[in-house]
């Protein structure tokens, strides 16, 4: 008598656990309905549009520049904020690799300035073009090479 | 030729596991496969980093993965093992089948087993609609994480932060610069890029895209596929054959239905695969104690995926250092010569790994951040109650948001050992280690906040939630294990 009994409420359990599965399984489901339903419109919106890849696009000419690893100081945007500084290094050092890109205290003889918001540097008041460094090239993007 | 780069290390991974387990080591294909293929990984990672610092070129390096594989082939010839010693293929490859089957038997009979399989399955389900139920709900959620997964990663194709800034860049520098990455490591930033990171994920990813000879995205996408995904069908597979198939498709839905989880497989962070290894490590080592006389090839796997947990994370290598402390938890029930023996095997399997994981530390990568800001104000800091006091709340606090579940799964954990009891008969000596490795690792993790040189709410904030992910398919694995169950010999019918 006592083991059907156990049965049962053994199956009525598992059912109910069953059930808690569906609940947070549909949860997750809801959320990407829309892309489940239009997955062919969703991977051509999506693929290669988003920030880090479009962000690799200003880097593409800049490579031709370094056929062999070299390594490079990094200057950004003035007051710039810690999380999007880092951001824009990381991504120089992500898309420039394996050019080794530092932005210590020490100047090297190339100098990679990333101006994303900015864009052009100012010669009158650029510390490096006063000092003996001039633009090999500036790509047009905010990224800009200096050498001595 | 991605495919092609995947594939060799899978049936690298596949080869050394059918040799390495035995007929009744009870195993199944399922559980072949989803082992089959991280262990591969992790192999051809370390073989990769390994041949590539001995300057060896690229083709080369390949050759001496495919005579690997070609030498294992020949090694399970010799031993009389095929693959169809897995239950669940018996059906479809019957014993001594890497022979060519006869022109009488051909595709007709291949197809025969095939339906006779599905026939047999098929029955098994109708007649327990409840494991039937379990079983659709299981395939419903891998097929729709499957997509979470891959919308996730076209739209996010390079991952998240630690993917960009970590293990995807330094693959870069291993596939550009073959030879000079180790100098390029050297001379990094260690606060920002970390290249004292182990590279079991970076050298796997670097080693696809030099057979891609590009920088393809789909590289690590794959790799973070695999890493997830077989640790789900792993984690099913193993509680399946230690308890029933029906506990086993609900440690795999666990796993599924965590929200989270998928986030942290898409992001292409390596928790996951360091979260394998672990897991791999723990069910390896109950396989090889689940009989009277220990089975030392297991526990060499065993100590292999223990070294490769540390050659993918540094967490790893607190991993390694908790296992060797969790197993003196059995001098209570074993004799010391009898442990030592299976330290011993323990070690020798770890070893190779850790030669080349000292080798990189040492000569190559930069000190740990970690590690290298130790001093005198560590002592201040273990002296400091506050730190204490911020550690426990985030503890407790991800008991309520672990996984971002909809409503807090932990009382079903703590309902089922209410319920059912633990059991202490079967598999006591794997369970009793096991369960002392997860909290000794806990408190490693505790005590390393502790000490940190990072801003503690940062450091918490950025990291508490990864690494109770690392561990929570084996916290599934030892809960399922210890939680009672019906006689033995109905569970072994099931798995059968």
């Amino acid at each position: 008598m006592k083991e059907p009994i156990i049965k049962i409420a053994n199956n009525i359990l598992l059912i109910a656990l069953l059930c808690f599965f569906v609940w947070q399984l549909y949860a997750s489901f809801i959320k990407y309905e829309d892309k489940f339903e239009n997955p062919v419109i969703v991977t051509k919106q999506d693929y290669g549009n988003d920030f880090i890849t479009q962000y690799g696009n200003r880097f593409v000419e800049i490579k031709k520049l370094f056929p062999k690893p070299t390594n490079l100081t990094y200057i950004g945007e003035n007051n710039e904020d810690f999380a999007s500084g880092a951001l824009h290094y990381i991504l120089t050092q992500y898309y420039l690799s394996p050019n080794l890109i530092l932005r210590n205290q020490i100047v090297r003889d190339t100098i990679i300035y990333n101006l994303y918001n900015s864009k052009q540097i100012t010669p009158s008041t650029n510390f490096h073009l006063k000092n003996g460094w001039h633009i090999v090239k500036d790509f047009n993007n905010g990224l800009i090479v200096l050498a001595k | 030729m991605l495919i092609f780069s995947i594939l060799l290390s899978f049936f690298l991974g596949l080869l050394f596991c059918i040799l390495v387990f035995e007929k009744n080591d009870n195993t199944n294909f399922r559980f072949l496969i989803n082992l089959s293929l991280p262990l591969g990984i992790g192999i051809s990672s370390v073989i990769f980093i390994s041949l590539n610092l001995l300057k060896l070129p690229f083709f080369l390096i390949s050759l001496v993965e495919i005579g690997l594989i070609i030498f294992l082939a020949f090694k399970i010839k010799k031993s009389n093992k095929t693959i169809g010693q897995f239950s669940g293929l018996k059906h479809i490859i019957p014993e001594l089948q890497l022979q060519k089957p006869s022109p009488k038997t051909g595709s007709n009979s291949i197809a025969k087993r095939l339906r006779n399989s599905f026939n047999c399955w098929g029955e098994e389900l109708l007649k327990n609609p409840i494991l039937l139920l379990f079983t659709v709900i299981y395939f419903y959620a891998w097929l729709m994480d499957s997509g979470i997964f891959y919308f996730d990663s076209i739209k996010e194709s390079h991952g998240l932060w630690d993917a960009f800034n970590y293990w995807n860049l330094k693959a870069k520098f291993i596939s550009l610069a073959p030879f000079d990455w180790p100098h390029l490591f050297h001379q990094m930033v260690s606060d920002d890029f970390h290249p004292d990171y182990p590279l079991l994920q970076t050298g796997y990813i670097a080693r696809c895209w030099l057979y891609l000879k590009n920088e393809s995205v789909w590289a690590p996408i794959v790799v973070s596929f695999a890493f997830t995904f077989c640790t789900i069908g792993f984690l099913a597979t193993s509680v399946s054959i230690f308890t029933n198939k029906t506990k086993g498709l609900i440690a795999g839905l666990i796993l599924l239905a965590t929200p989270f989880y998928m986030t942290m497989g898409d992001s292409q962070y390596a928790d996951n695969t360091v979260g394998f290894f672990y897991l791999a490590t723990v069910v390896l080592l109950t396989f090889a104690r689940r009989e009277a006389s220990i089975k030392p090839q297991l526990l060499i796997v065993a100590g292999i995926t223990a070294g490769l947990s540390a050659w993918s994370k540094n967490e790893g290598l607190l991993f390694i250092a908790c296992l060797f402390c969790s197993q003196f938890s059995l001098l209570f029930f074993k004799n010391y010569r009898e442990l030592l023996t299976e330290l011993k095997y323990l070690l020798l399997g770890m070893l190779p790994i850790l030669f080349l994981i000292a080798y990189y530390k040492i000569s190559i990568a930069p000190p740990n951040d970690i590690v290298s800001a130790q001093g005198a104000e560590t002592f201040i800091k273990l002296t400091d109650y506050s730190r204490y006091e911020t550690v426990c709340k985030w503890y407790f606090e991800q008991f309520t948001t672990f996984g971002k579940w909809v409503i807090n799964p932990w009382w079903l954990f703590l309902f089922g050992i209410i319920y059912k009891g633990i059991n202490l008969k079967e598999n006591r000596d794997s369970l009793l280690s096991a369960f002392i490795l997860f909290l000794l690792m806990l408190l490693g993790f505790f005590f390393i906040y502790i000490i940190t040189p990072l801003p503690l709410e940062f450091h918490l904030s950025t990291s508490i939630h990864r690494l109770f992910f690392q561990l929570f398919p084996t916290f599934i694995f030892i809960y399922f294990l210890g939680v009672k169950q019906k006689t033995l010999k109905q569970n072994h019918n099931l798995v059968k």
